[in-house]
């Protein structure tokens, strides 16, 4: 049990580090200062920076699967509402596990490999959704073959790179607001009339209640 | 062990059958649970075992007939057995455990369907 707790603190102290200075710059020194153990004693748990970043990604592979099971629990626009909310809660908290998204898959190809299959299943979702809401007549046929498939990458690309793209451009508000109206106004103009009433009534609202919004 | 995972065509198909569901399944009616109150008149019938021989194997059927009108009855075929006593004696624990009434009290008399056999 003092192992686990052990253990479990070091992850913890880990990711804490990660965050802050990104995976790059973190020793295993200041993990084992971080909660006041010695290396060696961490070196008993983990053997290098490699094996804890394989052991976070896989404490944070159990959350990421718990993000794709919320798929289709409402049979409206509010599904993909609380998929972003949820999203965003998983940026906010481990933003080095996007911010670094090179750095680890280059460290570990295992976690490269559990990565790519996240990714393909996290476009594969929102394509599907775009499906589904085109068949409740929400959004308008795709004008063009492979459109809303560049659609449901570039909603990826905006959700992974959320904060690469804020830190970039120097922006520090990060709230859940202004995330999901970047994410939602990418589908907005693909919405047709009875898209958008229901994008107004049922989302708008939500989105208003986050502090953030830019309009 | 490698951990389970759908590969990309499996996982799409599945997303599909998921989004499909939406226009296919309907929400049931109140009259789709009549068959509750249907088949309240079975807590009053008799329940007669009856062993017959089909197809060279012997059958067992419970039959359910209401107490006060016997002519409101059911068959139900239940299993076959090789051996006849061991479908008698398999009938005989089917009659116990369907009938409601365990010490049965509620009869009905063969007299009381008034079969003509002419």
């Amino acid at each position: 049990m003092a192992d686990l707790n052990t253990k479990q603190k070091i992850l913890h102290a880990s990711i804490q580090l990660f965050n802050e200075n990104g995976l790059a710059n973190v020793r295993l020194q200041q993990i084992a200062d971080e909660i006041g153990i010695s290396v060696g004693n961490l070196a008993y748990h983990f053997k290098n920076k490699e094996a804890i970043v394989g052991a976070v990604n896989e404490n944070l592979h159990e959350e990421v699967i718990e993000i794709l099971a919320a798929y289709r629990l409402f049979p409206n626009l509010i599904d993909f509402d609380y998929q972003l909310s949820k999203y965003h809660a998983f940026v906010e908290k481990y933003p080095f596990y996007f911010l670094d998204l090179l750095e680890i898959e280059r460290m570990s190809p295992a976690v490269h490999s559990t990565r790519q299959q996240h990714i393909n299943k996290m476009i594969s979702q929102i394509r599907k959704r775009l499906d589904f809401n085109q068949r409740r007549g929400i959004i308008k046929p795709e004008p063009r073959s492979g459109i809303y498939d560049t659609l449901a990458t570039s909603i990826w690309g905006m959700i992974s790179f959320w904060h690469a793209q804020n830190a970039a451009r120097g922006i520090t508000c990060n709230s859940a607001g202004r995330f999901k109206e970047m994410v939602w106004n990418l589908i907005y103009p693909h919405f047709t009339k009875l898209g958008i009433a229901e994008f107004e009534q049922l989302i708008l609202p939500l989105i208003k209640e986050q502090p953030g919004l830019s309009s | 062990m490698k951990p389970f995972n759908l590969d990309d065509s499996a996982y799409n198909e599945l997303l599909n059958l998921l989004n499909n569901q939406h226009f296919t399944e309907k929400p049931g009616s109140e009259s789709d649970m009549d068959f509750l109150s249907d088949d309240w008149w079975l807590r009053d019938t008799a329940v007669i075992e009856n062993v017959v021989k089909r197809e060279g194997m012997w059958e067992i059927q419970l039959v359910f007939a209401h107490y006060q009108e016997p002519c409101k009855l059911i068959k139900r075929v239940i299993s076959r057995h090789t051996c006849k006593n061991k479908a008698e004696l398999s009938a005989w624990y089917m009659r116990r455990l369907a009938a409601k009434d365990q010490r049965g009290t509620l009869k009905v008399d063969i007299d009381d369907f008034k079969l003509c056999n002419s």
